[in-house]
């Protein structure tokens, strides 16, 4: 090979350990790039408290962390601190419940040709993985990527655990090293799942399906036995998750959990038995130097399993190649079908057609964005059932328990909580999507009102089915008055209208790329989190006290429809308003400037 | 030198390449065509060890992407189309950062002069984000030039390039292959194929349909009054006889010999404006 241009090209020299630290020449390059960015960072954050708009999202920002600092140092100072060992405990099983709860997730998502295009950004893909750079050090590069946010999730955390920590600084790097160690096991089995032949993956579906089905009537069964029969459904909630504490320390998940175990020692301050006869600070720091060492084993293993799982996916690759082509050679392709599939017309488009005709004709084109919206909720119609049915499930939950009254109320409140909390994240169909298709969305031939209708159109649809069924179901059971069910589906519907106008407004305001990561996005869930338990706190209080306000100043004839009908106005004025403040901010939104770099 | 054996790339549920087997030797600029869809985008990245292929053997100037990927890629530079850039740097650390990857040393000056070459040294502080597509691709053909490899894969190098832009990459082109490097350029303007180009890589439905010299791809079809409908017999729809062999593919076996009256084929052809390329070599 010529090496002209090249300074220093390694060969022959295999196996060292500086090959294994550092495996290729690039790094000064990747340096270079981290501190460019870097740099550019810290520039546009700073730019950014000149604007407006921007300056708000700093400023929020600042705000929450210190209320929460504030929350952490008064409030949660006044609570009983857990034992050392429960501590450890929950830290270790707990981080390997969310472990499988990714592996669940992972499996029943929709594998992708690309596995690389969703870690990496394009930018990434072509400079790197186009260069000198080994696949070792994309993997690991990509890998400490996540150190950032783990920092921060240990700032956040170390405001609520530190009740518990016999020594805060060692709760801190505990925390901080189990973090490390459980985004790397989540790579990990990423890695592992994506290799997974079809066939596998299906059998992995089902196991899985079998075995968090088993987990749930178990805990269940626990949660029923371990309250008070006719306890309140707070008792029962609180129940549960001391069960799923007690779960998180039982033996299995603990002997699941032996790589977390060092770390999560280190956070509780409690050194490993074998390390009895040395001085206390000896043993934690011999542990403290297992979990760093776990660490190493994980990115070591990381990067295996990367290399073994791209050399899998070529293999099966290959057997699909080869199974292809023997079809074709045996006259059994499917030409034939793919030449007539276009031509069918479907369903949705059957629909799309319909709402077309339905619809003014300077807004027929919305029926394009729901068509286009409807044909993306059946590509990933199971993710989308699964992610209705738990919610579903646990709003339908409190019926199981004794109560009689409360248990509605829970039951509004589940449903309430699932379609601010858990909704969105669900249905990411509408502009949250199209970041990168902005300014083919602007170009469409739809005015602001109609593009931001259509858009919200189908997510809210599908929420608003939840509500009435789970409503319908709730009210089967619990037998409650006409009215008050009347009233409630009426009026949760303007709940989806809000929570999805809300959502897509802050979106435009300050929008992300979907895969974004890193200490602002740990801050924008957490602040997005706060103004929506806020909202499920205020507008109950507000509600009633419109309706004690009616009792009080109107004759009782009048009360019923005026509470009634004030309630509804109220609750659809807001969605409205929502709707108003979402419309602004597309109008305002340009491609060109608000477009953050990837 | 280029060679590939019967490569092949599965790509979801299309056999995007189904068969290709080529040799392109040093020194020339092969021009790569065919229809849409046909696999010239997905051979180009596999060429450059971004996908790696389901079967068949790449290998470049000894070096395969499966065997020594580091190696490969430092031979390679590959440019495609409407290239992604890293939306937090200047065009002037995007030059420092490509070679520092490739630890080019002393390239400051290189730089300045592709930057000036190709008309980008006024954006030297400015971000990428704020360039024209036209200004990305010009970017990143620089940053191509930069690493000094030995084999430099444009795909559709010209899409988004105003006309001096187009005669100063192809000149440079030009100049990169007299220094017996390689180019494959994709492309889909036929005229300029025929003008700039040694060889002409026809890939249609994933396979080769025709390699050789523009001059052999006329005289294959003596029928045809000029390049561009040679271009088009060559690539007619595949008509199995009764013996099941395809009667319309033309592959030219082994190595085609070299036309190098064509390495100076006049540019005006391909472009009408007449501004001047600027001094710098690129070898």
């Amino acid at each position: 090979m010529t090496t002209s241009g090249f300074t220093s090209v390694r060969g022959g020299q295999r196996k060292r350990l500086s090959d294994w630290l550092i495996p290729d020449d690039s790094l000064d390059g990747l340096r270079y790039l981290s501190r460019a960015q870097l740099r550019f960072r810290v520039a546009r954050f700073w730019k950014r408290m000149f604007s407006p708009r921007q300056a708000i999202a700093s400023i929020l920002s600042i705000v929450f962390m210190a209320l929460y600092l504030v929350a952490g140092l008064t409030l949660l100072s006044r609570r009983e601190a857990n034992d050392p060992e429960q501590l450890r405990l929950w830290l270790s099983g707990g981080m390997v419940l969310y472990a499988l709860y990714h592996t669940v997730k992972h499996l029943w998502s929709k594998p992708t040709p690309e596995p690389d295009a969703v870690t990496w950004t394009d930018a990434d893909r072509l400079w790197l993985g186009g260069g000198p750079v080994s696949r070792r050090t994309m993997v690991l590069r990509e890998a400490m990527s996540s150190i950032p946010s783990s920092l921060a999730k240990t700032a956040l955390l170390g405001v609520v655990l530190w009740r518990d920590a016999e020594f805060l600084p060692l709760l801190l790097a505990g925390v901080c090293l189990a973090l490390i160690a459980l985004e790397l096991i989540r790579r990990v089995i990423t890695h592992g799942i994506d290799a997974m032949r079809p066939s596998e993956r299906r059998l992995g579906c089902f196991i899985s399906l079998v075995v968090g089905l088993a987990m749930v009537v178990q805990l269940g069964i626990q949660t029923w036995q371990s309250t008070p029969s006719g306890s309140d459904p707070v008792i029962y909630v609180l129940s549960a998750m001391s069960e799923v504490g007690n779960y998180a320390g039982s033996t299995a998940i603990q002997a699941m959990a032996f790589a977390l175990l060092p770390a999560a020692s280190v956070a509780a301050a409690e050194p490993w038995s074998v390390f009895d006869s040395l001085p206390p600070l000896v043993s934690l720091a011999f542990t403290t130097m297992i979990a760093i060492a776990v660490i190493c084993v994980l990115a070591e293993a990381l990067v295996r399993v990367d290399a073994w799982s791209a050399k899998r996916r070529i293999e099966t690759e290959r057997r699909r190649l080869r199974l292809m082509e023997s079809n074709v050679a045996n006259g059994r392709s499917s030409a034939d079908e793919f030449l007539s599939r276009p031509t069918q017309v479907t369903r949705i488009q059957r629909f799309g057609d319909w709402l077309a005709k339905c619809l003014p004709e300077r807004h027929r084109g919305m029926s394009g964005l729901v068509v286009r919206q409807l044909q993306c909720v059946r590509r990933y119609l199971p993710n989308v059932i699964v992610s209705f049915a738990i919610p579903m499930a646990l709003s339908l939950s409190p019926l199981l328990t004794d109560q009689t009254t409360k248990q509605w109320v829970f039951v509004i409140g589940g449903i309430a909580l699932s379609s601010l909390l858990l909704a969105p994240p669900a249905l990411q169909i509408d502009f949250r999507r199209d970041l990168k298709r902005m300014f083919l969305v602007r170009s469409l031939p739809l005015g602001n009102v109609a593009m931001c209708v259509g858009m919200l159109s189908v997510p809210v649809a599908i929420t608003v089915l939840f509500q009435w069924s789970t409503l319908a179901l709730g009210a089967w059971f619990a037998t409650p008055s006409m009215w008050q069910t009347v009233w409630l589906f009426l009026a949760l519907p303007s709940l989806a209208v809000v929570t999805f106008a809300v959502e897509n407004a802050l979106f435009l305001a300050f929008p992300h790329h979907v895969h974004a990561q890193g200490i602002a996005m740990v801050i924008r869930a957490k602040i997005t989190f706060l103004w929506k338990g806020l909202m499920l706190a205020v507008a109950p209080i507000g509600l009633i006290s419109y309706v004690m306000f009616c009792e009080r100043v109107l004759p009782t004839f009048w009360v019923g429809p005026a509470a009634f009908g004030g309630t509804l106005l109220a609750v659809w004025s807001t969605a409205a308003f929502a709707g108003w403040v979402l419309v602004r901010c597309w109008r305002r939104f340009d491609p060109l400037i608000d477009t953050p770099p990837e | 030198m280029i060679e590939l054996t019967h490569l092949q790339k599965l790509y979801d549920d299309t056999i995007a390449v189904k068969d290709v087997t080529v040799s392109i030797p040093a020194g020339v600029i092969c021009g790569l065509v065919g229809p849409n869809g046909a696999g010239k985008t997905t051979t180009l990245r596999c060429m450059a060890g971004l996908l790696p292929a389901t079967a068949g053997e790449i290998r470049i100037n000894g070096f395969s992407p499966d065997s020594d990927p580091v190696r490969h890629k430092r031979t390679i530079a590959y440019v495609p189309d409407d290239p992604p850039l890293f939306d937090d740097l200047t065009v002037g650390e995007h030059l420092d950062f490509v070679a520092r990857l490739y630890q080019i040393e002393d390239h400051r000056r290189t730089a300045i002069d592709l930057l000036e070459r190709f008309e980008l040294l006024g954006k030297y502080d400015a971000m990428v984000t704020s360039l024209s597509r036209g200004m990305r691709q010009k970017l990143a053909v620089a940053c191509a030039y930069l690493i000094q490899p030995q084999v430099l894969l444009l795909d559709e190098p010209l899409t988004g390039l105003d006309p001096p832009g187009i005669r100063v990459l192809l000149q440079s082109v030009r100049e990169f292959v007299r220094t017996g490097r390689t180019a494959i350029v994709s492309s889909h303007l036929l005229a300029m194929i025929g003008d700039v180009c040694d060889q002409v890589w026809l890939l249609q439905d994933g396979l080769v349909r025709y390699h050789g010299t523009t001059t052999g791809l006329r005289q294959e079809f003596p029928e045809t009054k000029s390049l561009e409908d040679a271009f088009f017999a060559a690539m007619k729809p595949v008509v199995k006889s009764d013996a099941g062999i395809d009667e319309s593919t033309v592959v030219m076996p082994g190595v085609p010999s070299l036309e190098p009256s064509s390495l100076g084929a006049p540019l005006d052809q391909v472009t009408a404006n007449p501004v001047a390329p600027s001094v710098t070599n690129i070898s």
